[in-house]
């Protein structure tokens, strides 16, 4: 009877002497690759209020971000140095134009050099004529980044936050906006 | 019936004890012969003669079983003997002992068969590939035309027997071995109408004392050459080949010379230095600067004493200097051992299976003593180091910050776990100096210019300090501006390490491409806080747009259009703390501080759990599983002073502080399963702390039952174990700083002496006890209990010393391995403490197996002393090896005097206790 005892038992002595200089190379080898599982997190999306700005067009006049009379707000970011801003430009311009009043769109500049923003304002004007002059569009500049990195923590454009009629932020598009198209139009509606 | 019994009596011979410890004997002898014998051979021819061979010719007529043939024996005697006998708790701890030892002999055995070794000189400037070997020889014929120097045929040693005849199928001719010589004597014939070659005599001279020294040399025939280039020719070592044979384009160069091995990769010597000490022509220190070149790897590296270089399996040591030629070379030791972890594993099972012996033993052992009482003090010291955990001294304005939420290898977690995982990460400490991780964090993200002062990486591995070319300190800590230039003209090698494949590199080289990815996680974390500058690792920002659960760091989010009112409002606080703690305006920091942490937990809303936050702030500042290891610790302590007193109240005392530290165990345990939100059983780290919980728990109960103080045994040595084991591997952060203490050399050479002169001391009081049994039994013959006591105590001390003994010498195994690249020599030193080993295990089987009766026992534990001195002191008299040192002129009559003594002492005694005999028996 023991000598099976004594059997199993060099065995397991055995296998346990293998088992942990296996254990010590696999270590070894892979002690810069345990990592820590992943943790769930619980993410719920929120929409929040925008904070109510005070903001002053290119002709002077000031404005309140929560006193808008239109519905929808469009809080565009922009740079006239930014070539995918520049080419969604006409678009933008186009949807303000059939909207009907329903939509504004806040055109925020992070252009730091005003010379060159006016002189691109003045070929844009003679380039889309009225469009450009549409008193749903309010031209902003944000020189400062007072608008832009220092209340919306936005720095990279182009950006666009969606304001619903309850002043909720509802969405943020990255980059360039397909702004002609139905789900933009749905945004609106 | 009975035949078969018969042939298992012979199989079993070698099994008994008796004969065991006749084994024993003959090695100690042979252990002494070859020890003096060293003296006057040298060291390799003797170790080749005693203990590297199979049969030692006495008087070159008696064949003696040599080393290996005697330790063959007491394998195969240990191997039947464990096995053929009942396995009982008893004898679990010798029998731990005796598989220790098998491995270790097989281990020991697999070593001396397969390991590659040899070395290499190297002259500034020169470049090698290859090893030689330091003993065996080979007649290498290279073609050397056009200066191709290919070897084109290699005969080895073997085969230059006078009279064969060798062929290679890329010579066109055979060579016809007139006569070889290990060292040989030349003298010239005066026939001068022979040619030069043929008049040179070669003849076997006497060996060298010292190995290297040897010219071997080789006189050959050629036959069947073209242009009838056949005749007599010669080879010896050391002088220009002479002979040369044209064979078509080719032509042969005969050469001996040291075996070769070919390494896959090459070295080449820059600069070599030698210090001497001052005012005497004694090396103090070799030091070798090289470069080593793997395919297209360049890497440079220091050789020096104890400093060796590893790479590929290869070992390379700085040995000794060598004047060949009027120049000066470095010779570097070179070894292969495959069997290089054998002794490791084998001596932490002989260690294992001595503490179990001793612990089960002991109490039968060890009489009641007065020094109880000290030891119980030393653990109520120890014990009262756990005091409740204060939180550590954070700077309050930065403990607030500590509790900063932080996405970190996907999962929540505090800043406080951040800075402390990075700061382990980099200085190998929870703390820099007396700064808390968390401020040194704060420092680096608010401060950077500050912070990059700080000396933070720690360095120990000195190839790596010598390739970055960085002064060594003696904390192994650097500064970011002292690392970043280093690191920025090394740029080249270490883009091309960073190519290769991961297993090409050596540990100094993995260690550096991995101290430039600490590099690179510095400067992310110190750009946290910009915008401009790329970081990702500090993700303070909660997801505010998109539905996924990535945070992301104040770069990230501008970058990836993340950016929102809140983390707006967020950063900005960030910015006034900059500037305030610029300022130091701690006030305005504490304001400022707690605003951040609020809007923080307003960013994050619902995705964070505080309740965890805290817990693991408190996780982080009381060390659960360390205080733990200190109640095991003291647990063990208790209670092994309790087996030799005071039974009861030690009992309680162990068993308390047992159960106190399985409660902190738990409770760390739960904290942290409670904040990883999982079964603690997910890392190795874990599974360690989690299986040392279980292991006490289950021996508690086992306790609770038997109450016999077993349980409690094993529950507080497994505890410490491995709690100790699970400390190493620490949460989180990576186990490099272990390796590198493993290559410290200065923790060897404390740990293997303390532990081996432990052992000497041990042996001396254990002797010391020997005497006074002898005086004892002379004095007072009729006192038995006085007798039985001081046996017990003697027996108790032959054990203690032979652990010590047993773990210096494998300590210093150990550190010879780091340092040379071997395990054992056979160096007198290491002779000397074998031999005591070997004594103070022949004494013990001796007296368990009631071979040797208490008096011979005492009369041996008196030699023991003499064994003691010898292999301490008298080993320095043959002033050959590694340990040679603290040799002085008077010593040797010191040591003459002393054995002297007692030897006259024991004669004395011996024949005291005759006549006493006689009288009582007399009187009887």
């Amino acid at each position: 009877m023991h000598k099976t005892v004594q059997i199993v038992a060099t065995c397991l002595v055995i296998a346990l002497i293998v088992t942990a200089i296996m254990l010590y190379e696999q270590h070894y080898n892979n002690s810069q690759k345990i990592k820590l599982s992943e943790q769930p997190v619980n993410t719920q999306l929120r929409a929040e209020l925008v904070p109510n700005i005070n903001f002053t067009d290119t002709n002077g006049k000031s404005y309140k971000l929560h006193e808008l009379d239109e519905s929808i707000v469009f809080l565009h970011f922009w740079a006239s140095w930014c070539v995918p801003c520049l080419a969604e430009i006409p678009d933008m311009l186009e949807l303000v134009d059939k909207a009907d009043g329903k939509l504004a769109i806040v055109a925020v500049s992070i252009d730091t050099d005003m010379k060159k923003l006016e002189s691109f304002m003045k070929r844009l004007k003679k380039k889309h004529g009225n469009k450009v002059n549409n008193p749903h569009i309010y031209w902003v500049t944000d020189a400062d980044k007072e608008i832009s990195l220092k209340t919306f923590n936005i720095a990279k454009v182009p950006e666009t936050i969606v304001i619903n009629k309850e002043r909720l932020m509802i969405k943020k598009i990255v980059g360039e906006n397909d702004w002609l198209s139905a789900e933009t139009k749905a945004l609106i509606e | 019936m009975q035949k078969p019994s018969k042939i298992i009596n012979i199989l079993m011979f070698p099994a008994k004890t008796k004969v065991f410890c006749l084994a024993l004997l003959w090695l100690i002898v042979l252990l002494i012969l070859g020890t003096i014998a060293q003296k006057d051979m040298g060291l390799y021819l003797a170790h080749q003669q005693y203990f590297s061979a199979w049969v030692l010719w006495v008087f070159d007529v008696f064949p003696t079983p040599a080393a290996f043939t005697t330790m063959g024996f007491i394998f195969y005697g240990l191997l039947i003997k464990t096995f053929s006998e009942k396995w009982t708790k008893k004898k679990i701890g010798t029998l731990i002992i005796h598989l220790g030892v098998l491995l270790l002999i097989f281990g020991g055995f697999l070593t001396s068969k397969f390991s590659i070794e040899g070395n290499m000189a190297l002259a500034e400037g020169g470049e090698s590939n290859f090893i030689s070997s330091y003993h065996n020889i080979e007649l290498a014929v290279t073609n050397i035309a056009n200066d191709t120097n290919q070897d084109i045929a290699v005969f080895p040693q073997e085969v230059l027997q006078s009279g064969n005849i060798i062929k290679h199928d890329e010579l066109g001719f055979s060579i016809k071995i007139q006569n070889f010589c290990n060292n040989c004597a030349i003298s010239i014939n005066d026939n001068e109408s022979l040619t030069m070659p043929e008049r040179i005599i070669l003849s076997q001279a006497p060996p060298e004392k010292i190995e290297e020294e040897n010219i071997s040399g080789v006189r050959f025939i050629i036959e069947g050459s073209e242009d009838s280039q056949d005749g007599r020719y010669l080879a010896i070592e050391n002088i220009p080949p002479i002979t040369k044979i044209i064979s078509g384009d080719k032509i042969y160069q005969f050469s001996i010379r040291h075996k070769r091995t070919y390494l896959p990769f090459s070295l080449k010597l820059i600069d070599f230095e030698k210090k001497l000490h001052s005012g005497t022509n004694m090396a103090k220190s070799y030091k070798s600067d090289v470069i080593l070149s793997d395919n297209n790897i360049e890497w440079s590296s220091i050789i020096e004493m104890n400093q060796p270089l590893r790479y590929k399996g290869y070992t390379f040591y700085q040995s000794s200097v060598l004047q060949f030629n009027g120049e000066e070379m470095s010779v570097f030791a070179v070894v292969k051992n495959i069997g290089r972890l054998f002794p490791y594993i084998s001596s932490i099972i002989i260690c294992l299976g001595l503490l179990t012996h001793l612990f089960v033993r002991l109490p039968l052992l060890i009489n009641k003593q007065k020094i109880t009482a000290l030891f119980l003090l030393f653990s109520i010291i120890i014990s009262s180091n756990i005091q409740p955990a204060i939180a550590k001294e954070i700077e309050p304005q930065h403990s607030i910050l500590s509790q900063l939420p932080v996405m970190h290898d996907g999962r929540i977690k505090p800043l406080d776990t951040f800075a402390r995982i990075w700061l382990i990460s980099f200085s190998g400490h929870e703390k820099l100096n007396d700064m808390p991780a968390i401020s040194w964090l704060l420092e680096l993200v608010l401060n950077p210019e500050q912070a990059h002062e700080r000396q933070v990486f720690n360095i120990a591995n000195p190839d790596v300090i010598h390739a970055l070319k960085l002064k060594t300190k003696q904390k192994h800590l650097y500064s970011f501006n002292e690392l970043f230039p280093a690191m920025r003209e090394n740029m080249l090698t270490i883009k091309e390490l960073y190519q290769r494949d991961e297993k090409d590199n050596s540990v100094a080289q993995r260690q550096l491409i991995e101290i430039v990815s600490k590099i690179g996680a510095y400067v992310d974390i110190s750009n946290s806080l910009s915008i401009e500058k790329p970081s990702y690792l500090l993700r303070i920002i909660p997801p505010q747009w998109s539905n996924n659960d990535e945070w992301y760091s104040p770069w990230e989010v501008i970058n990836k259009g993340q950016g929102s009112p809140k983390a707006a409002l967020f950063m900005d606080k960030w910015t006034e703390l900059t500037l305030v703690y610029k300022n130091d305006d701690i006030q305005n920091q504490r304001n400022i501080s707690n605003a951040i942490i609020e809007q923080s937990y307003v960013l994050a809303g619902a995705n964070i759990n505080k309740t965890s936050l805290k817990f693991e702030q408190l996780y982080n500042n009381i060390n659960f599983f360390k205080h733990s290891l200190i109640l095991y610790i003291s647990s063990l302590l208790v209670l092994i002073f309790g087996f030799m007193t005071f039974k009861k109240p030690t009992y309680i005392a162990s068993a308390v502080l047992l159960i106190a530290g399985a409660l902190l165990h738990i409770i760390g345990l739960g904290l942290r399963m409670y904040i990883m939100n999982r079964p603690p059983v997910s890392t190795l780290y874990e599974s360690i702390v989690f299986v040392g919980l279980i292991s006490i728990i289950f021996a508690l109960i086992i306790e609770s039952r038997s109450k016999n103080s077993l349980g409690l045994l094993m529950g507080s040595m497994i505890g410490s174990v491995l709690q100790f084991i699970g400390m190493k591997y620490s949460a989180d952060g990576d186990s490099m700083s272990m390796l590198a203490a493993v290559l410290d050399t200065n923790f060897w050479l404390a740990t293997h002496v303390v532990t081996i002169t432990i052992g000497y001391g041990c042996a001396i009081i254990g002797s010391i006890l020997g005497h006074g049994y002898l005086l004892a039994k002379i004095i007072s013959p009729t006192n038995k209990e006085q007798h039985n006591i001081i046996m017990r105590n003697m027996m108790g001390a032959a054990l203690v010393a032979l652990f010590f003994s047993v773990l210096g010498t494998i300590l210093g195994g150990i550190w010879a391995d780091q340092s040379w690249g071997r395990f054992w020599g056979w160096d007198p030193k290491e002779n000397g403490a074998m031999l005591i080993c070997l004594w103070l295990i022949l004494l013990l089987h001796g007296v368990i197996t009631k071979l040797l009766s208490s008096k011979l026992f005492a009369i041996s534990m008196v030699i023991t002393n003499i064994i003691v001195v010898l292999a301490w002191f008298g080993v320095n008299l043959l002033n050959v090896g590694l340990h040679s040192y603290g040799f002085t002129e008077n010593i040797a009559q010191n040591i003459i005097l002393f054995c002297s003594i007692e030897i006259i002492f024991i004669i004395f005694c011996s024949i005291l206790l005759k006549i006493k005999k006689k009288e009582t028996t007399l009187d009887a």
